[in-house]
């Protein structure tokens, strides 16, 4: 009962938090404008960089469209750096604002507070990714066309947004104790931001690159976002495929599965609920996200030892 | 029965940083206690910890050593149980600016799980409930003062409230409105309070607790014993253009103190020291005159250091 009073209350909680950063969000409206020209930039020059490609490249080398490659893997990681950037800043804000004493004295935790901010950022950066991603790859036809397959979209992107609310937690929480954010913080997402660039090549080029006797991207499958990154990949580009499949017509969802697996040596069923792949994705996203809050709970105790939680 | 609202035996804190190992010991010994619906004052000189040992009761900061208990409950073991019994406001609380006031009432309104009603109704005494709906960016520091009166005090199950120089950028007026809403608000609450305002102290609290420098508690007297240990009531501080015999200084005043080359008048009640000012400003041998109100801080320094007598 006294637990699942304390859910309830984190909850009530929680949701003020989001509410609070979500009209604050709307109210720097400059700062939308700078995130959607961002986004546009970014996708913009993948778009260029995936025109370019298709233009010299040999049809028999790469068999689908660049630009639909790069622009899904672009879009959705912009949207995971462009989240983690808006969070990372929360501790330090609430601590400039001199709420953070305030807050921690009426049971809102750092935890908290950090995730209130990511969910908010998430609603905020999807809608940029709604407004400028989207679109073109609708344009292009190039979409989850059936409903399993944009349930499957949601149950994979869903997950990788569970293991980055778990790594932005932790990126976020070593504010408590440096009280700025620090140059780990940025590493930190320059490290997703050079990914969502390089990513892309190293899953496309590896082949002849080995770790352990396996291609790297073999290797890379088995980080949650990069899975999610590669999964979605597929979800929504895989009808460009449709070429080098000769027999009449093509199942999309069956042409998803053989594919991955064959190139991933993995036993994804169907993306959906019952994927074993999926699952244990989503066990080891929970799992880093359990551990998340464990590790941003310590710090925060330390922090009250410390004295770094408020300026004093 | 809990007699206490709260008990605390050789209360220690240390600031540790990388920079002193050994550490800042701000509270060096702290034991005292306070029965329930007893108001008390905090003060001491610069240094001497006041505010750190609202913020370790309020459990902000963790204790190092020596143990407390609030309203009966352990100061680190039961943080949270303690938090719903309790109210904290500090001076350094800030609102988000782009949200209003009654958007900010809310959200702290939600996070404590009370009704934003007792602040509109504090607010409305206050007349501050015409800016309800504007962005707390354009306030003064007096009305942001009061809104974090209203946001401690929207807390009616509180039983404890800890306030830190939260009179702070208040005028005069405001500051006798707030007094008489605080004495008529918080009858059966437990009130410690941090605050310089002698007028503050004197009218909200019956006893007060004396800080010495290192953080050791030096002695605990009742609010009219330490009023009736300094025989002046303000503080006149003049800087003459020349150096100035004793005798010319006994024409304007017959008591006085030097201090290096200034001259330091304690006249004891607002008519003499508005004699002195006048006489002062009307000999024109002084570049500079300034006159105070005595502070509680003078009052404790004054109280511990026994010296009073030697002034006058």
């Amino acid at each position: 009962m006294k637990l699942l009073r304390q859910i309830l209350q984190n909850m009530r909680i929680l949701g003020a938090v989001v509410k609070r950063n979500i009209l604050v969000d709307l109210r720097y409206k400059f700062q939308i404008f700078v995130e959607i020209t961002w986004t546009t930039v970014n996708v913009l020059a993948f778009v260029l960089l995936g025109a370019a490609w298709d233009a010299t490249a040999s049809p028999a080398g790469v068999p689908y469209s660049m630009v639909t490659f790069f622009l899904v893997a672009t879009g959705f990681f912009t949207v995971f750096s462009g989240v983690m950037e808006s969070t990372v800043e929360a501790v330090t804000e609430e601590s400039k604002l001199g709420t953070m004493g305030f807050l921690i004295t009426n049971s809102v935790s750092p935890t908290t507070i950090i995730l209130g901010r990511y969910i908010a950022a998430t609603i905020r950066w999807l809608i940029v990714l709604f407004v400028i991603v989207l679109p073109p790859l609708v344009f292009k036809g190039v979409y989850p066309n059936t409903l399993s397959l944009v349930f499957s979209s949601i149950l994979v992107f869903f997950m990788a947004w569970i293991f980055m609310a778990g790594f932005t937690l932790i990126l976020t929480s070593v504010s408590l104790i440096f009280k700025r954010t620090t140059t780990f913080n940025k590493v930190g997402i320059y490290i997703v931001r050079f990914l969502s660039g390089a990513i892309v090549p190293i899953f496309s080029f590896d082949s002849s690159f080995r770790i352990l006797g396996k291609p790297l991207s073999n290797i890379l499958i088995w980080f949650p976002p990069t899975y999610a990154l590669e999964t979605l990949r597929w979800l929504f580009s895989v009808q460009d495929e449709k070429s080098i499949v000769s027999g009449g017509t093509v199942s999309k969802d069956g042409l998803v599965y053989g594919s991955f697996n064959s190139i991933f040596h993995m036993n994804a069923t169907n993306f959906g609920l019952n994927d074993p792949t999926l699952q244990l994705m989503y066990l080891i996203s929970f799992v880093f996200l359990l551990l998340s809050g464990l590790f941003s709970y310590w710090l925060t105790q330390v922090s009250r030892r410390w004295g770094t939680i408020e300026f004093y | 029965m809990v007699v206490n609202a709260i008990e605390c035996q050789h209360l220690t804190k240390t600031f540790k940083n990388p920079q002193n190992r050994d550490g800042l010991t701000v509270l060096g010994d702290i034991t005292f206690h306070v029965k329930k619906g007893s108001t008390l004052a905090i003060t001491g000189g610069n240094g001497s910890g006041k505010t750190t040992l609202l913020k370790v009761l309020a459990t902000l900061f963790l204790p190092d050593g020596g143990n407390c208990k609030i309203l009966g409950l352990d100061l680190v073991k039961q943080a949270s149980e303690i938090r719903e019994r309790i109210s904290f406001v500090s001076a350094g609380l800030d609102f988000q600016r782009k949200l209003t006031l009654r958007e900010n009432l809310e959200f702290f309104a939600k996070v404590q799980g009370s009704s934003v009603e007792p602040a509109f109704r504090f607010l409305n005494e206050m007349n501050m409930m015409h800016i309800i709906d504007q962005r707390t960016e354009t306030f003064s520091e007096g009305q942001k003062a009061i809104t974090r009166l209203a946001i401690g005090l929207m807390k009616e199950k509180s039983e404890i409230l800890l306030l830190d120089e939260v009179t702070l950028g208040l005028d005069v007026t405001r500051k006798e409105e707030v007094i008489d809403y605080l004495t008529k608000s918080i009858r059966n609450k437990t009130l410690l309070i941090v605050d310089h305002d002698s007028d503050v102290i004197e009218r909200l609290c019956e006893q007060v607790l004396i800080l010495k420098p290192g953080g050791f508690v030096d002695t605990i007297v009742s609010v009219d014993q330490l009023m009736k240990s300094l025989p002046y009531s303000h503080e006149i501080t003049a800087i003459p253009k020349r150096y100035l015999q004793d005798r010319d200084i006994k024409e304007i005043w017959p008591h006085f103190v030097r201090s290096g080359g200034i001259i330091k008048f304690y006249p004891e009640n607002k008519r003499q020291a508005e004699r002195i000012t006048n006489r002062l400003l009307k000999t024109d041998l002084m570049s500079s005159v300034q006159a105070r109100k005595i502070d509680l801080n003078d009052y404790a320094i004054r109280y511990s250091q026994s010296s009073l007598t030697e002034l006058i």
